[in-house]
């Protein structure tokens, strides 16, 4: 009897854990990032990861505000993922290596590369899925040797052009005082 | 001897299998009652008119059917159709099948109702403004780093990679081209 009840409690808990977790994976614009995984325990990194429940709401608290394309940017996106961590001298090489391997799969996966560029030992490469029309995914890998390597996947229907407007609103020495999501280790 | 056991020994006595002293107690017992007697008499002659009757061969047709007859029923004997195979599992299993079809309905059931739940309102209660704040400064900062790379990209372009390759090296071009114009040769 005892039995039974644990397997009819695990069958009703089960559905809950099932439709809890959403699997990213299914978006086209969404990237593997656990090449990286590695580097998260480095002296100082930054994490986003902000789904598209929360970026409903951050649109929908944003839609009175001043600029209003902001909202309308952030209404159609999916997945907003950024992660940066700092990289030794020692490191750029590994660095270098995923990026090359991203690169390589994306390649295969019928990505478009926007812009690649080699600066002695410096790297950028940005990545866009075009899904008809539209733009389904965005990914930027940037590597600074001897400084910080930067990976932002953008997932959702991309407006380019809101997107690149917006952006140079923002600078990051700005946003060094807000409570973001920043790790230091010391 | 009794009538009883004389017309049980009957039998025995036309095939011949009595022994000499039951042979003559049954001998002995028909002459003195007329009514087993009788029945001996009776028994003898039908016997008699058994052996006289001619036998004959039966066609190999009614032979191979009869045989037809017990092939089949063996067959179905041994084999048994798909339905009293399912009927067989679903009784034996059938306190284990009730077990495992309730808790899929139930699964399903839960499933169905997590799945149309009001997602919205989900969402709207598992944060807070705080959480919202947060997230909006995320955003920010997210945009902040793509904007940070993407300049970074037009610097290169513009300064290192135009400049230096193209623009520097076509500007020395039309200069070395101009030279003797401008020296006045």
């Amino acid at each position: 009897m005892k039995r039974y009840i644990i397997v009819l409690l695990f069958v009703l808990v089960l559905p809950f854990s099932a439709s809890a977790q959403e699997n990213y994976s299914k978006y086209q614009g969404y990237v593997d990032l656990s090449d990286i995984e590695e580097f998260k325990d480095s002296d100082e990194t930054v994490e986003i990861f902000i789904t598209k429940p929360l970026l409903s709401l951050v649109a929908a608290a944003t839609s009175s505000g001043e600029d209003p394309s902001f909202s309308n940017l952030l209404k159609n996106l999916a997945l907003i993922r950024v992660e940066t961590f700092n990289v030794k001298e020692k490191e750029t090489t590994k660095v270098k290596k995923i990026i090359q391997k991203v690169s390589k799969k994306l390649t295969k996966e019928k990505w478009s590369r926007i812009v690649r560029v080699k600066e002695k030992d410096e790297r950028v490469e940005i990545f866009i899925k075009p899904d008809g029309e539209k733009i389904a995914g965005l990914l930027i890998m940037s590597l600074k040797p001897d400084k910080e390597a930067v990976f932002v996947n953008i997932v959702g229907n991309i407006d380019m052009e809101q997107l690149g407007k917006l952006s140079r609103k923002f600078d990051i020495p700005q946003l060094d005082s807000l409570e973001v999501k920043k790790k230091s280790k010391k | 001897m009794d009538c009883t056991i004389c017309n049980n020994l009957m039998d025995d006595y036309f095939d011949g299998h009595l022994s000499h002293k039951k042979r003559k107690q049954v001998t002995g017992h028909l002459t003195t009652c007329q009514g087993c007697s009788e029945f001996f008499r009776k028994y003898e002659n039908m016997l008699k008119s058994i052996r006289n009757v001619e036998i004959k061969k039966c066609p190999d047709e009614v032979v191979d059917s009869v045989f037809d007859i017990i092939n089949i029923d063996d067959k179905f004997s041994r084999r048994k159709s798909v339905f009293d195979r399912i009927n067989e599992f679903l009784f034996l299993y059938s306190r284990q099948l009730g077990i495992a079809g309730a808790a899929v309905t139930v699964f399903l059931f839960v499933f169905l109702i997590t799945s149309q739940f009001d997602k919205t309102t989900h969402v709207q209660q598992q944060y807070t403004t705080q959480d919202v704040e947060q997230a909006t400064d995320q955003v920010k900062l997210a945009l902040a780093y793509f904007n940070q790379v993407t300049s970074r990209t037009e610097e290169i372009i513009e300064k290192e990679i135009l400049h230096q390759q193209v623009v520097r090296p076509m500007k020395s071009s039309i200069r070395t081209a101009l030279k003797p114009l401008i020296n006045g040769g």
